[in-house]
């Protein structure tokens, strides 16, 4: 039989271990974990061989049920769980000597569930009353894993909350980044547009090259907030030379740029930007040792270069320099730049078109007023020659055919005297007629050796005529074609005759020889000479005229070089036709 | 021979062809040469001082036309006669001879043929040059007058520049007035004078005595 001394001491160690239980209930946080760790309790305090937990929420209605047994044959089915459930819901006192033990659990004045365990064997009444404290205990535990759990939950709520927060705040960032660049890209666009409008309106505007790019430089300077716009281009040699008269760029600072190589297969800073497109931004604060170089060579303390091409055409760079921001250039500068470049690449090459047009009319002008000025004058030359011939004809040749006739008249049977007269003078007339044959077309020209010849002559009949010392250094093929023999020989006649009839020299040396495919004249004389900007209004200037146009018509050159007292040179180049 | 040989000034710039005259009347026994000069300014003064019966003039001279120097010679000597020897044979030149008082006009290819028979009858006073040369002349030079009265000043100074090979653009900007103008005083040179091309207004030009 069991004393009560006995069941005290029974009751003592088990409320011991009830109390330690608790205590070690109190410390799990989860609810899972103390319903785990308070049914195994259950099963080895009480000895039971099934325990259960089932927990409701404030309707009442079940909303969790926690269950182990043993051995698994003697696993609580769901229904007998709900069977005792209802049974331990009604209990207000321990059921005596039954095999099931229940007890509701209670907290803050309210139950939260129930627990119960099963033993064939039955209960005592301080195991009942040891399981009623248990119970007690394990309801403050459940009840604190619960408020550990919601506080969890809020924690996690919280943090949820926070990073949530967070991300908004992300996107709020973000958008307003977006926002922003969108804006800039807005203004960067707008910015574009004036660069565009502006070379437009320059490239309207501008009398000339120069002015055009004066201005233009002027506004995109506006444009990116730079004191200095600078376009640089590409030369035949390869290298990238300014180009002066662009906006903040004065002498000095030109003075300090030399020409840069620049070639596609090199690699510099200056070849990339202008063969690779590369865009080159920079600034003294956080430039890398080359940047710092570049900076320096140009003496500036920021800097955005960008290409300067034309399609496919490169012509260059353009760059800004010296940014007026105190950020120094933004992207947004270096594409407004590279707009403004690709713009005035294309104004650039239809204004060089447009002069290169220019020039072409020009010329074609200049060739065409010297065509009829050749032309009157060929008609004035033909009309000259045809006077001289006719004159010359008349005081000469004519005159001693009268003067012989006259002669003839007095011939009569006792004076035969007069026949001797005319003879001498028709000989005289012949010799006459003869010397204006040979201005008129030189007899020897065509035949073998005859171009040096007719050169010779003519300057034969120079001394005779003048006492004019003259010397000839002939070296001439006679294998070409008698048009170009001819030519060369008006050109010396020309110079032959300005030096006969003007110069006044005693002396004058002729060279007409073979040079380079083309036969070359040089008639040169110790005369009085004459300014050779004033030669439209000297006497013989038609023949100088016709010196220079007779060789640029044959495709060749002339050039007349004299000055006062120091004699004239005549130097003639005509192509040899192939 | 009873008479006084005819005295003869010869005045030619030519000296083959003085010479040759000269050798020609020397010839003859009733001619002497008196003088032998080249210039319109030479001729009358020698013509002052020698008094030559004939004076022999070629028209071309240096220093102007034999027109000149038989004027010039007629006026200190108005009994001195003229013969005009020259290649020269134009109305113009014919009428300036004929205005100085010409008694002769031969042309030089004629010269030894007629030229001593001219000077015999020069000197005895006669005339080589008939009435009907004359009103020929004076019908021809009252024409040009009347040519060149119906024309403006203005056209009178295309005519010229035409004469002178300018171009129509170019005698627009030489008078300073249009092209279109210029070309109204053509077509007007035109209906005036039958002149329609630069060759015949050269033509026209020197019988009108606007360029030489």
């Amino acid at each position: 039989m069991e004393t009560v001394s006995e069941m005290e001491a029974d009751f003592w160690e088990q409320f011991e271990t009830f109390q330690s239980v608790s205590l070690e209930l109190a410390g799990f946080r989860e609810l899972e974990q103390v319903a785990e760790r308070a049914l195994e309790l259950a099963l080895d305090l009480t000895k039971s061989t099934t325990a259960f937990i089932a927990l409701v929420d404030e309707t009442g209605a079940r909303q969790q049920v926690y269950s182990r047994s043993v051995s698994p044959a003697e696993k609580v089915a769901d229904d007998e769980i709900e069977r005792m459930f209802e049974k331990a819901k009604r209990l207000t006192e321990p059921v005596e000597a039954s095999s099931f033990c229940g007890q509701t659990l209670q907290a803050g004045g309210r139950a939260i569930g129930v627990i119960g365990v099963v033993k064939q064997s039955g209960y005592t009444a301080v195991q009942r009353r040891a399981f009623s404290l248990f119970a007690n205990q394990l309801a403050a535990a459940i009840e604190i894993a619960r408020l550990h759990q919601r506080r969890q939950e809020m924690v996690d709520a919280l943090i949820n909350l926070r990073a949530e927060l967070d991300r908004s705040e992300e996107q709020r960032l973000l958008n307003e980044e977006r926002a922003v660049s969108a804006a800039r890209l807005e203004r960067a666009h707008e910015l574009a547009v004036e660069a565009l409008l502006a070379v437009s309106v320059h490239a309207g505007l501008g009398q000339n090259l120069t002015d055009f790019y004066r201005r233009l430089t002027g506004t995109v300077a506006q444009l990116v907030g730079a004191e200095r716009v600078l376009f640089w281009q590409v030369n035949d040699n390869q290298t990238l030379t300014p180009i002066p008269g662009a906006h903040g760029i004065d002498a000095e600072f030109l003075a300090r740029l030399g020409p840069a190589p620049c070639a596609p297969e090199r690699d510099d800073l200056t070849s990339r930007v202008v063969y690779k497109d590369f865009i080159y931004r920079a600034s003294r604060a956080e430039a890398d040792p080359e940047s710092t170089r570049v900076l320096d060579a140009l003496g500036v303390s920021t800097a955005i270069s960008v290409p300067w091409r034309a399609g496919d055409h490169r012509l260059g760079l353009v760059a800004a320099y010296d940014s007026v921001q105190p950020e120094g250039f933004s992207r947004e500068d270096t594409w407004v730049l590279h707009k403004a470049g690709l713009a005035a690449g294309l104004v650039w090459q239809l204004r060089q078109a447009e002069t290169d047009l220019k020039k072409t009319v020009e010329r074609l002008q200049k060739v065409d007023s010297a065509r009829q000025l050749l032309l009157k004058n060929s008609s004035d030359a033909a009309d000259k020659i045809r006077r001289r011939f006719a004159t010359e004809l008349h005081d000469d040749a004519l005159q001693k055919l009268t003067a012989a006739e006259l002669h003839l008249g007095r011939v009569s049977p006792n004076n035969l005297k007069p026949i001797d007269d005319a003879q001498g003078l028709l000989l005289q007339a012949e010799d006459a007629l003869r010397k204006l044959l040979f201005e008129v077309s030189p007899p020897s020209l065509e035949l073998p050796g005859g171009f040096e010849e007719t050169i010779r002559d003519r300057l034969q009949m120079l001394r005779s005529l003048t006492g004019i010392q003259a010397e000839a250094v002939l070296d001439l093929p006679d294998d070409i074609a008698y048009e170009l023999k001819s030519m060369v020989f008006r050109q010396v006649a020309e110079a032959v005759t300005n030096v006969e009839k003007h110069s006044r020299a005693t002396r004058v040396d002729v060279t007409v020889k073979s040079l380079d495919g083309g036969i070359y004249g040089l008639i040169e004389d110790n005369g009085r000479g004459f300014v050779v900007a004033e030669r439209d209004h000297l006497p013989g200037h038609v023949g100088l005229l016709s010196l220079n146009e007779r060789a640029l018509l044959a495709g060749g050159w002339c050039k007349i070089s004299s000055e006062p007292g120091t004699g004239s040179r005549v130097e003639f180049w005509i192509p040899t036709p192939r | 021979m009873s008479e006084k040989p005819i005295r003869v000034l010869i005045v030619e710039d030519h000296q083959v062809v003085a010479e040759g005259l000269g050798a020609l009347l020397n010839d003859q026994p009733d001619m002497t040469v008196v003088g032998n000069v080249g210039s319109v300014g030479e001729s009358i003064a020698l013509a002052a001082e020698i008094s030559p019966d004939v004076v022999l003039l070629d028209f071309r001279l240096t220093d102007g036309t034999g027109a000149d120097a038989g004027a010039g010679i007629r006026q200190i000597r108005p009994e001195t006669k003229l013969i005009f020897l020259t290649r020269e044979d134009s109305d113009a030149a014919r009428f300036a001879a004929l205005e100085s008082g010409a008694s002769a006009f031969i042309h030089k290819s004629r010269a030894a043929s007629e030229v001593v028979d001219a000077i015999r009858v020069v000197a005895a006073g006669g005339t080589l040059i008939t009435p009907r040369t004359i009103a020929a002349l004076l019908n021809k030079r009252r024409s040009m007058d009347a040519q060149l009265d119906s024309l403006t000043p203005r056209e009178k100074e295309v005519l010229r520049l035409m004469a002178g090979g300018v171009s129509s653009r170019d005698i627009a900007s030489t008078l300073g007035i249009s092209y279109t103008t210029v070309r109204t005083h053509i077509r007007s040179l035109g209906s005036k004078l039958g002149v329609h091309s630069k060759l015949q207004a050269i033509v026209k030009a020197r019988e009108l005595a606007l360029v030489e």
